[in-house]
Order: C-alpha cells, then sequence, then structure tokens
C-alpha cells in the first residue's frame, strides 16, 4: 500500500498531478464472475480466453485481488496430503452392497459402491479436499461472505478470521508489534483472510490514488480580486502590537491630525492655551499678594471649608439611610424583641446559632477543606 | 522572492506583512487540495468553485488569527470544511435520512441525529461532471454521508494524519477513527456490489 500524501509537501502546482492508475467504468462493467477467475487461477482456460481476462486485471485491481485469493486457495488445496481411511471403512462400504445380487447381475452396484471398490483411499482423499474447498470457499470474500469470529488470536492457524476494522488497522500499522506478528501467522495460512487484505489493499491503494482536481482557470486571480492585500496587513500589525502601544499610535495620529500646518495656525493654537493658564495664575497670585491674607490663614480657611463639606455629605448619607424601610423595619423587630419572652428569645438564639453552624460547615466543605487535600485526579477507568 | 524554499508559516508572514505575491503562493500551494476537497463533497464543480473562494478569501482576510503553532494546511482546511458543510446542511432539496451518528445510543437518537443526503436528480451535465471525476470509487466517495467523506478525503487523498483530521474536523479522536473505518466498509461493500 502506497503511503498517503505528504502534506507539507506542496502540490505540484504548474502542472497537474501524475494520473493515478485508474479503474475505467467499461473495465468495471465487465468484471469476469468467480468461475472464470478459479478457472484462470488453475490454469483451466483457452490461451485466448487467459488472454482477454489478463487485458482486464491490469486494470482491475479488484479482480486481481480475487484471482490473488483464488490462486493462494488452490496452492494450499494442491499441497494438501493424501489421507487414508480408517481400517474398517471398506468393511463398512461393502455391508451396505447387495455383493450377492451384484455378482449375479440383477442389479448393477451404485456408483457410489463400484468408485469405492475400485478407488478406495484417492476417493475418500479427493472428498475430504472437496469438502474443505467448499468449506474455505464459503468464508473466500469473493462471494461476498464475511469471515466469522473476531480479531486473529493465534500463528498456528487459528479458526478466528480477521475482522474489517482489524484489517484497516493492520493495513495501516496502527497494531502493535505483537499483535502484528500474530497476523501476519495467521495470515500466512489463511487464504480466505490474505484475500480478504489483498482486497482491502486494492481499496486503500484507490482511494490513496485519487487526484486532485484543479478549479478553473483564472480561480487565485477571482480569489485575490476579493481580497485587500493593504486591509490584510493593516489588521494583521494591528493585532500583533501590544494594546498600550496601540493606544499611543492612535492618540498620536489623532494629535498629528489636528495639529497646526501654519504659523497662524499655530499662533491661535498657543493663543488658546495659554488664555486659561494666564487666568488661573492672575487669581493666584492677587490672592497670594494680597495684604490682607497671609499663607496659614489660606490654609485654615481650606482646612475649615475641607471638613465642613465632609461633614455635610456623612450626616446626608447617615439620615438616608435612617429613612429606609430596611432600618426602620430592623429595628422595630428588634423593640419587639425586646418586649418577648425569655424562651421565644431562647429558642430563637439556638435557631440564629444552628444557622450559623450549617453556614460554616458548608463552607468549610466546598471551599476550605478542599484546598487543604491537595489536587484530586481523575482515576483512570477499567 | 523565491518561495519554494519557504515553508507555510514563512510564507504566511510574509502575506501578513502586505506580499501579495506571498497570498499567490498560498494560493498557488492549496488551490487545488482546497477545490479537491470541497468538490468531492459538494459534486457541482461551479458551486465548488464559489465555496472555495469564499473560504481562501475568509482565510485570507483572518491571517492575523492564525496561530503558526499549528499547520496552515489544516486551518485552511478547517475553513474550507465549515463552510462546506455549512452549505450541505442549509442546502434541503429531496431529502432522505439514512443514518444517524455513530455514537446514537437508541433509534430514537439515531433517528435524530440524521443526516439528510440530497438527492439532486442529476441533470446531463452533472452525470457527466460525476463521471469524469473517476469511475466508481468517485462514486461511491459520493455516496457516503458527509463527515466520512470528508474524514477519508482528508486521511487518504490529503494525507493528514488521524489527530489532525480531527482538529480540522472538530470531532474528538475516536469519532474521526469511527467515520473512517465505517466509511470505508462502506466504500468496499458498495465496491463489491457493483462488481457483483
Amino acid at each position: 500500500m502506497s503511503g498517503p500524501r505528504n502534506p507539507e509537501t506542496p502540490p505540484n502546482v504548474g502542472g497537474g498531478d501524475p494520473e493515478p492508475e485508474r479503474t475505467s467504468m467499461s473495465s468495471l462493467q465487465s468484471h469476469p464472475d468467480s468461475e472464470r477467475l478459479e478457472a484462470r487461477a488453475a490454469g483451466e482456460l483457452a490461451p485466448q480466453e487467459a488472454q482477454a481476462l489478463d487485458a482486464h486485471l491490469e486494470v482491475c485491481g479488484r479482480c486481481r485481488a480475487e484471482l490473488e485469493g483464488w490462486t493462494l486457495l488452490l496452492a494450499e488445496l494442491g499441497s494438501l496430503p493424501e489421507r487414508a481411511p480408517t481400517p474398517d471403512f471398506a468393511a463398512r462400504v461393502m455391508a451396505q452392497v447387495d455383493v450377492e445380487r451384484v455378482r449375479q447381475g440383477a442389479v448393477r452396484p451404485s456408483p457410489l459402491a463400484r468408485l469405492v471398490e475400485g478407488l478406495g483411499d484417492p476417493v475418500f482423499s479427493a472428498l475430504r479436499r472437496l469438502r474443505r474447498h467448499r468449506r474455505a470457499e464459503v468464508r473466500h470474500p469473493a462471494t461476498g461472505a464475511a469471515p466469522a469470529g473476531g480479531a486473529n488470536t493465534g500463528a498456528s492457524g487459528s479458526t478466528r478470521h480477521l475482522t474489517p476494522g482489524g484489517i484497516q488497522d493492520y493495513l495501516e500499522g496502527a497494531l502493535a508489534a505483537r499483535i502484528r506478528a500474530r497476523v501476519d501467522a495467521h495470515l500466512a495460512m489463511c487464504p480466505g483472510c490474505s484475500g480478504e487484505v489483498a482486497g482491502w489493499r486494492v481499496l486503500f491503494r484507490d482511494i490513496e490514488a485519487l487526484p486532485r482536481i484543479s478549479p478553473a482557470a483564472g480561480f487565485a486571480d477571482r480569489v485575490m480580486d476579493r481580497v485587500r492585500v493593504e486591509a490584510v496587513a493593516e489588521v494583521t500589525a494591528r493585532q500583533q502590537v501590544p494594546l498600550a502601544t496601540r493606544v499611543g499610535q492612535r492618540v498620536a495620529r489623532g494629535l498629528d491630525r489636528i495639529r497646526p500646518r501654519s504659523r497662524r495656525g499655530w499662533l491661535v493654537a498657543g493663543g488658546l492655551a495659554a488664555a486659561p493658564t494666564f487666568g488661573v495664575v492672575a487669581v493666584v497670585a492677587s490672592v497670594v499678594l494680597s495684604p490682607l491674607l497671609s499663607f496659614p490663614d489660606l490654609l485654615i480657611f481650606f482646612q475649615w471649608r475641607v471638613f465642613a463639606v465632609a461633614g455635610a455629605l456623612g450626616g446626608r448619607v447617615l439620615a438616608t439611610l435612617a429613612e429606609t424601610p430596611l432600618l426602620h423595619a430592623t429595628w422595630e423587630a428588634l423593640s419587639g424583641l425586646s418586649q418577648a419572652p425569655p424562651v421565644a428569645l431562647l429558642a430563637a438564639f439556638a435557631l440564629a446559632a444552628a444557622l450559623v453552624a450549617t453556614a460554616s460547615l458548608v463552607v468549610y466543605r466546598n471551599l476550605i477543606a478542599p484546598s487543604l487535600m491537595g489536587e484530586t485526579h481523575a482515576q483512570p477507568t477499567a | 522572492m523565491e518561495y519554494a524554499a519557504l515553508d507555510d508559516r514563512e510564507v504566511v508572514a510574509l502575506a501578513c506583512k502586505g506580499r501579495e505575491t506571498a497570498f499567490r503562493e498560498l494560493l498557488a500551494r492549496y488551490e487545488r487540495p482546497v477545490f479537491s476537497l470541497v468538490v468531492r463533497m459538494v459534486r457541482d464543480p461551479s458551486l465548488a468553485e464559489d465555496l472555495a473562494q469564499e473560504a481562501f478569501v475568509k482565510a485570507f482576510h483572518a491571517l492575523g488569527s492564525y496561530d503558526p503553532r499549528y499547520k496552515f494546511s489544516s486551518w485552511l482546511f478547517k475553513i474550507a470544511n465549515n463552510l462546506t458543510i455549512d452549505h450541505l446542511r442549509k442546502k434541503q432539496l429531496d431529502t432522505v435520512s439514512i443514518h444517524g451518528a455513530p455514537s446514537a445510543g437508541s433509534s430514537e437518537e439515531e433517528a435524530r441525529t440524521s443526516i439528510a443526503v440530497v438527492d439532486t436528480g442529476e441533470t446531463p451535465e452533472e452525470y457527466t461532471a460525476n463521471r469524469e471525476l473517476g469511475g466508481q470509487i468517485e462514486v461511491a466517495i459520493g455516496r457516503l454521508r458527509p463527515e466520512y467523506r470528508t474524514a477519508i478525503l482528508l486521511r487518504h487523498v490529503e494525507g493528514h494524519t488521524y489527530e489532525e483530521v480531527a482538529e480540522i474536523m472538530e470531532v474528538p479522536l475516536g469519532t474521526v477513527k469511527t467515520y473512517i473505518h465505517r466509511g470505508r466498509s462502506e466504500l468496499k461493500d458498495f465496491l463489491a456490489e457493483v462488481a457483483a
């Protein structure tokens, strides 16, 4: 399987991507059936038919994979050793054959009896091969039947086959080395799973061979027509400068915008700025230089005014508080309590104490105790 | 300036300084990957071009917010994918609900989270365009639900890692693995069905 493209590698911009190997529509519509592929794997096709099929196989990865599966399967079948039946096999068969009637020619022996008599062990081996062949065929992906069981569990030819998810992980190299080794061992012995993996490999290759598609000519120009490069640069520069610097730059730009551009302008601006200053300086000077006032007298005067203003403000605040309904109601309640019987006062006190204790407990458990116990960590799940 | 030797982050930095050639370099590098993803998602070259254009314009105007600690391609694909998915969600023509979210725990939840597949009823031009996209594998990818399609294209065509695909699609890593496994299984089933 070819690896995925490196995303860091810039795409081939000027020219087109090399056109990947691709299965055309017409070739896909004429896929050979499984029987023909099996015959091809067994070398049973006529030369012309084999040549036509080979031409299809060159462009069709899926059929190649299926052919590979059949080749593996037939290779395994061909390597099966002949097995001898149990010693009493012939006796058990012959017990069901009416030898006397055969001898008298009344009836012809059944085909099975004749085969058993004439061929013996080779027939038994052939039957066993056929049975295994059919069993393997049921599992074979070419027939569409999915292998049963979960992931492969051993290198000893276990009957548990690979799952689709396991195969995908295997092909992506996502399995741990130990599990991968077990899968390799299983694949070496299981043509069904090998064929399945080959099919998945073809799928991976076909997806990765999908070409990148170019937009219509002039795409970049059309994008750039909509991009205001200067604005992007300005916004980016603004985002990269600290806030204080940006504020300073904005103030400087504002001052620059209003600064006088001529000598007359500077004169007018200077006059406007100086006029209030001259006025304030004149007032202060007249007060300080007056023979009726001394500097300590001035300080005492200011001190008296500050205290007067603060006292007036404080009194206003207290008067406002005293007029609020909440304060009035509280005062009334306290007055009522003073007239209540001692038992009721005691009960109220106990209730208040219980409330305070409960609140303290809540605060301790939620705010103070966690900080004393240090950090807590999530426990890993089993 | 020779841009070929610069990596994406350096080109982005130059673009941020107002170099138009840097913008064009980014376009040259990514117009085909982005357009390929979008056109395989919407199956309409004209619409795909509009969406791809929009993705680039949006990305370029937001270059100031790009964090160079991450791959530029992932950031750009995230913008393009979000635009495309938004479009697919808005497009409601002859919708047929087929599947629910892979994480759905009940049939109700599956029904509630099902994705609407748009049956556009191909015009002759669209039919031709679809076939030009490349045979049965393209048709099969077009039949996948959008999440599976995006994940598989980003993983196999663009070569992003699972983590990058998760970042682009803004879904957990496990979800991406589920999308890709299920998507590939559906592709295999579809291709087997066609071959049969």
